[in-house]
This record gives structure tokens, sequence and C-alpha cells, in this order.
């Protein structure tokens, strides 16, 4: 299969006004995103990510190198009206609404009147903003701001969704409705890029990740290969008090002839606000549903700092 | 492509409304109409009155428009690049020329609607004070001017006669003389000495005759003589009308002319016929002290009855509008290339470039010796000089206010250069910027 997204050699040169070379901000990249995944651009401030996202929207030049988006050039007219954009700052007309900033994004996409006014009412409702659907987007806060900026990159439906940093600016919750959007969208056959700092979102809703410095790709895969400790083991245990697990601990150090570590999962914080936000409202909790273990032991050859720990051979 | 550029449009002219633009247009314009004529001072004259009132509160009115509908077309490319909003118009599926286009588009039917609403204040002043009018302003007259030899083929002649008597000027090249030359002839004034005669002819254009006639309304002979030193005198002349080569004379009075002051005679709509050729001569009485001076270019003319007030307001209304459109264009050039200060800034020197041109006229050599600095702005006026030509060839205003009827094809250089060529050639330049224009805001 044809990759939605793939660069050849990409590098990029920013040049002075005497066209002398200040900086190389994206340096041999070679990516090849795939159709249908949701892929995580990763890096610190600098590092290249928004650079590469605008050359393969057609925004800048590429020095050198080759760029395949939806199989055409990057500035191609045919690949552009498949593809939705969010920039890292929402920058909206101020004096529209949300309901005609999407009305006019749809027509920019050549959507029919039917089909764009269909479009406008099921994002407004999607991003929650349908009850200020007429009001102009100047007064909105910098999260609503955010979530006109979401729907506008969907208004056509795209096959391709180049998100940079989806989730700054939105509260927890919205974050979360994001990252299930982006799950759900990319469910549905449509190719995600996506960039952010915060790395817990990259990471619960990303199926492969680069991590970008200077302008290079320093580590490439899937997010589940490259973070899984294959030498360690975990056990989750419920129900086990801190008196019943010391003596199994010891024990199984003992005989694997190797440290143990017992300690106490702590749960996410954005589950943690969720669950308190959910039974504020007088919902079920939702901590139950994923966060079963309260209890954890995990062998490995380091102890992990602020856990307990035993040597083998020291045990009582 | 029609629904996106339609998309642009709108977008703009929300923008325009929105930001309180227009409002604050429309307040400006509005105390323009009511304001100008009551704090201006006419001459006391009926006919003053009207100058006034036509004259300067439209052409007060079209300057507010034209400033405004230039700085919109900086602020419609360069504030939005500036304010970070292109980026996302630039993902879209858009070509550079429909963003154009669609942006121009917005701008010139908002100036469009202005320029009507100012065109029907301006309507509803002149008919609430109709009373201090003259007589005669609902109706304009065509102007049909003498026959003129063309001032190249003139400048030609004379060359090419001093060549042949080795009288040729050693302290300037010929095309300097040639320039001179062309000017002396567009600005000379002819002389009529005491017990002189002098003919000039016109050549009556079928439309215009048969208008007239059809009408029942005489031919009016206008002219508006001059003395040295801008004497006041009266000078006693008589006049002769007759349609050349038939040797039937068809007026002959006797008329006295005062100086700097429009000399008008009634002719009788026989001499109307479409297609022949009228010689008008005077013959200046042989006791006048001085003689009479008489730039045939700007003060002789065939006046025939015209059309009516309210459409040649519309005429002059359209030809304002290219003039608009061009500035829309040129605004969303000069937005395309640089950021908005600078556009703007560049914007501000075409205009004024343009108008020193217009204003002066010059751009042409003033003589052998001339300084490489005094060449280069001479050349730079000359340049703002042609760009302006096309626009204010037409003056509406000018003819407006002195119910000259602008003729139906003397709007078509103005329409051609302000609706299509400078349009279209802005354009292309433009879609070549934006596209290779890198957009990393």
């Amino acid at each position: 299969m044809t990759p939605a997204i793939e660069t050849t050699g990409l590098r990029k040169v920013f040049r002075d006004f005497w066209r002398r070379p200040t900086v190389c901000a994206v340096d041999s990249l070679h990516l090849a995103v795939r159709t249908g995944e949701v892929f995580g651009l990763l890096g610190p401030n600098g590092s290249g990510k928004s650079t590469t996202i605008k050359m393969l929207l057609g925004l800048l030049r590429p020095t050198a190198g080759s760029i395949s988006v939806l199989g055409r050039p990057a500035a191609d007219i045919r690949a552009k009206a498949r593809i939705g954009y969010l920039p890292e700052n929402t920058h909206l007309h101020r004096f529209l609404t949300p309901r005609e900033t999407l009305l006019y994004y749809g027509s920019l996409f050549g959507l029919d009147r039917r089909t764009r006014r269909a479009r406008t009412d099921e994002l407004l409702e999607m991003v929650d903003l349908a009850g200020d659907a007429e009001r102009p987007i100047g007064g909105f806060s910098k999260g609503m701001a955010r979530r006109v900026g979401i729907a506008q990159a969907l208004v056509n439906a795209p096959d391709l969704l180049i998100l940079d940093e989806p989730t700054s600016g939105l509260d927890p919750v919205a974050c979360r409705e994001v990252k299930d959007l982006i799950r759900a969208l990319a469910a549905g056959g449509v190719t995600v890029l996506m960039t952010s700092h915060l790395l817990a979102d990259v990471e619960h809703v990303c199926d492969r990740i680069a991590i970008m410095h200077r302008g290079m790709v320093q580590a490439e895969g899937a997010v589940g290969d490259l973070l899984l400790r294959s030498d360690t083991i975990r056990f989750l245990v419920t129900g086990l008090s801190d008196a019943e697990a010391a003596p199994l601990r010891d024990e199984l150090a003992a005989r694997l002839g190797r440290k143990v570590v017992t300690d106490h999962p702590a749960v996410p914080l954005e589950a943690f606000f969720l669950d308190v936000l959910a039974r504020a409202a007088g919902k079920p909790t939702v901590l139950t549903h994923f966060q079963p273990a309260p209890f954890l032991v995990r062998a490995a050859h380091r102890p992990s700092a602020g856990a307990s720990s035993v040597n083998p051979g020291s045990a009582a | 492509m029609i629904p996106r550029i339609l998309a642009i449009a709108l977008l703009a002219i929300r923008a325009a409304v929105r930001s309180r633009v227009v409002l604050a247009l429309g307040a400006l314009l509005l105390l323009t109409l009511l304001g100008l004529p009551g704090w201006v001072r006419g001459d006391g004259t009926p006919r003053g009155a009207f100058v006034l009132l036509v004259g300067h509160t439209l052409a007060a009115c079209f300057l507010l428009l034209a400033a405004t509908t230039l700085w919109a077309g900086c602020a419609a490319m360069a504030a939005e690049r500036a304010g970070g909003t292109a980026v996302l118009t630039a993902v879209k599926p858009v070509r550079p020329i429909e963003l154009w286009v669609g942006k121009w588009l917005g701008i010139v039917v908002l100036a469009a609607l202005l320029l009507a609403a100012a065109a029907a204040g301006l309507w509803l002043q002149i008919r609430v004070r109709a009373d201090e009018l003259p007589a005669d302003w609902r109706r304009c007259h065509r102007v049909v001017a003498c026959q003129r030899p063309e001032p190249a083929a003139e400048a030609e002649r004379l060359l090419r006669r001093l060549r042949d008597e080795g009288r040729m000027p050693t302290d300037a090249t010929e095309a300097e003389l040639r320039a001179g030359l062309i000017r002396e002839i567009r600005n000379r004034y002819e002389l009529i000495h005491p017990g002189e005669s002098k003919t000039w002819r016109f050549r009556i254009p079928g439309g215009v005759a048969a208008a007239g006639q059809g009408r029942g309304t005489a031919v009016v002979l206008r002219a508006v003589f001059e003395t040295q030193f801008a004497l006041r005198q009266e000078a006693a002349l008589s006049v002769r009308a007759e349609i050349a080569g038939t040797g039937t004379e068809a007026f002959a009075a006797d008329a006295k002319a005062m100086a700097g002051e429009p000399l008008a005679l009634a002719l009788p709509a026989t001499l109307a016929v479409p297609g022949s050729v009228v010689a008008v001569t005077f013959r200046l009485d042989p006791s006048a002290r001085a003689p009479l001076l008489l730039h045939p270019g700007r003060n002789l003319a065939l006046l025939f009855p015209g059309i009516g007030f309210t459409a040649n307001l519309a005429r002059a209304a359209l030809a304002l509008l290219a003039v608009l459109a061009a500035f829309a264009a040129c605004g969303l050039a000069l937005g395309c290339c640089f950021s908005f200060p600078v556009a703007s800034f560049a914007a501000a020197a075409v205009v004024l470039l343009s108008l020193i041109g217009a204003c002066t006229g010059s751009g042409e050599a003033s003589g052998g010796g001339e300084p490489p600095a005094e060449r280069v702005g001479r050349r730079v006026i000359a340049a703002g000089t042609a760009l302006a030509r096309p626009f204010l060839d037409a003056a509406p205003v000018g003819r407006l206010a002195r119910s000259e009827e602008i003729p139906a094809r003397g709007l078509l250089p103005p329409l051609a250069a302000g609706g299509v060529a400078a349009p279209v050639a802005l354009a292309l330049l433009s879609a070549f910027v934006l596209r290779r224009r890198e957009n990393g805001a």
C-alpha cells in the first residue's frame, strides 16, 4: 500500500535576506506514514517538527529531497483537497462566527451548499459549540477557538489529518475528547500525523512515532515496540496488602536470584481528573474500568526511584 | 473555481463591514456630501453653485473612497498574512489567482456600493437644491472640439522644415526637440489680431447631430477668449458659420466677447448635418485695442444636446469605479509583495507619483544638459503620468461639473485599463509572488 506521506532525503535550510544559510531546520528526513495509522512526530522546540509539517502542506519549499502526500506532490491542489490541517496557533477570522467559519472553509473545499450545512451542524455538535455557533470567534476563549480550529480541519472529511499540537489550550475533558476523536478517525481509515509536547497524549493515541532532534529523526517505530522493556516482567495483584506482599517479594527474589521491586501503581492524573468530574456529575466512576490493580510487582535489573526494593539474598 | 472566488469575495466584504471600516467611511461620505457644499463658498452664480456641488463634492467623495480602497487592498492580503489567517487558506485547495480575484472582487463590490451611495446622495442634494442651480442643469451637452493637427505629426512637419532650412538647434537632441515641440503645440494659443479673421473647422459626428435635431434644440458655439496679461477687455467680433465646401453662409452675427468669460452663440440646427464639416470664422473688429487669444483645444467647441444629468452621473460613477478597481488591484498586489506598513507606504507613493504626473502633465524633456537626477525624476513622473492617463483622460468629475456629456466611447479606456488590463496584469504578478512566497507563519 502506498504510504499516505513519504519523504526522502528531505532538507530545509532557512536563509536570510542575502540568501545566506542561517539554520538547517530539517536534514535528511526519511519518513513514511502508513495509510490509516496515527503517527506522532515528537521532539523538543526547534527540532524541525513544524518545519516538516509546513513542507508537507506546501507552505514551505524543501531545499532538497522529495515529498509525496497522498501520492501527489506537497503543494498539489488535489492533495490539499483531501487534507485537514490544524495549526499550532489557531488563527481564525475573529469577525466570523463558528458557523460562518465552517461554511467558508467548506466552500473553499468546493462542498455543495447542502453538504456544507450538514457538515457544519455535525461538526459544531461534535466540538460542543452548537450553542455558541452564532457568536463571533473574537470573543472566544483559547480553548473554544481551538475547537473551531479542530472543526475546520475536519470540514472536508479528510483522508489525511495533520494536527500540530492538537490538545494545546484545551482542558483535560476536551483533551480526552480530542484523543478519542483521533482514535475514532483512525479507526475509520483516516491517516493522522500529529505533533505534541504532551508525551502522554502521544503515547495514548499514536500507533507509531518518530522523535526528531536538530532536524533529524533519532528514533522511529511503533509506540509499543519503543517503550516495551522485554527484559522486565510486571505482575498486577489486586487486594494485596503490604504485609502480604513482603514475604512474596522476598521469596521471589530468593528464587530468581534477582532484584524484585514492589510498589503501588499510581492512577494517571488525567484519569483521576476525569473520574472526579464524572462523580461530580453523578456518573459512575471511570477509574475502575481501566485501573483495577492497586498493587504491582516488578521484576527488573534496577529498582525504580521511590519504590521499595530488596536485593537477592537480603530478604529476611 | 467560481464558488471559491465568491466565498473569498464575501469574506472580504464581511471583513470590511464587521471591522466598521464601511460604517466609518459611510459617515465620512455623509459628512462630505452634507458638509462640503455648505462649507466651501462658491462664486455666487448658479453655475458656480452647480460646479461646487457636483465637482467638489464628488471629487472629495472619490478621494475618500480611493484612499480607502487602496488601503483595503493592502490590508486584505498583507494583514491577513501577518495575522496568520492566510496559513489556513493556503493549505486549502485554493489557487493563488482565485484568492486574489476573490479579494479584488469583494473590494470592488464594496467600493461600487459606496460610490453608488455617494452618487445617490449627490443626486438627492441636487434635487433638494435645484432652485439654486442653473436652469439647464438637467441636460448635459455633448462637446465637439475643433479639428486640430495631430501634435506629433505637426512637430514632425516643423522638424522637417527646420532640417531642410538648416536651422536645427545644436544644443538639444532631436528627441528633446520633438518632445518640446509637441508640448508647445498642445499648449499653443492662437492669436487673432484686430481686423484679422481666423477659421476653425468642426467635423459633426452622426449620433450627435441626430440627437440634437431630435430634441429640437439648437447647436451652441462656445468660445472663451483671453487677452495678453489677462486684461479684462470686451471685444467686438463678427462670427460666421457655414458647412465647409458649400459656400453657403448658414449663420452670421456680431457679438461682444468679454475676455475670460464664455461666449455662447446658438447656431441653426441645419448646420448639424451628420458627417459634414462646419467652418466657424471669427473676425476681430479693427478698432479693438489688443489681439485676442484663443486655445482651440480647451476653449472652442460646438455643444449639442446630450444625455440627462442622471445618466451622465452614472457614466461618471462608472469611470470612477474603473479607477477604484485599479486602486484595489494595486493595493492587493502591493499587499502580496510586502508587509502591510511597506505596502501602504508604497501605495501612497504610487498615488502621489500618478497625481504629480497628472497635475504637472510633464515628464517630457525640458531641453539639453539635463542633470541625471532630474532625468530620473522626470522619467518617474512620466511613468506616473502614463499610468494615470487612461483613467484621467475621461475626466468624469470635471465634465459632469461642466455639464458636458461623458461620451460612452470615452468610458472604454478607463474601463479597459482599470477593470481589465491593470487587474489582469497585477493578478498575474501577485499569483507569481504568492506561489513563490513561503508561508512560514
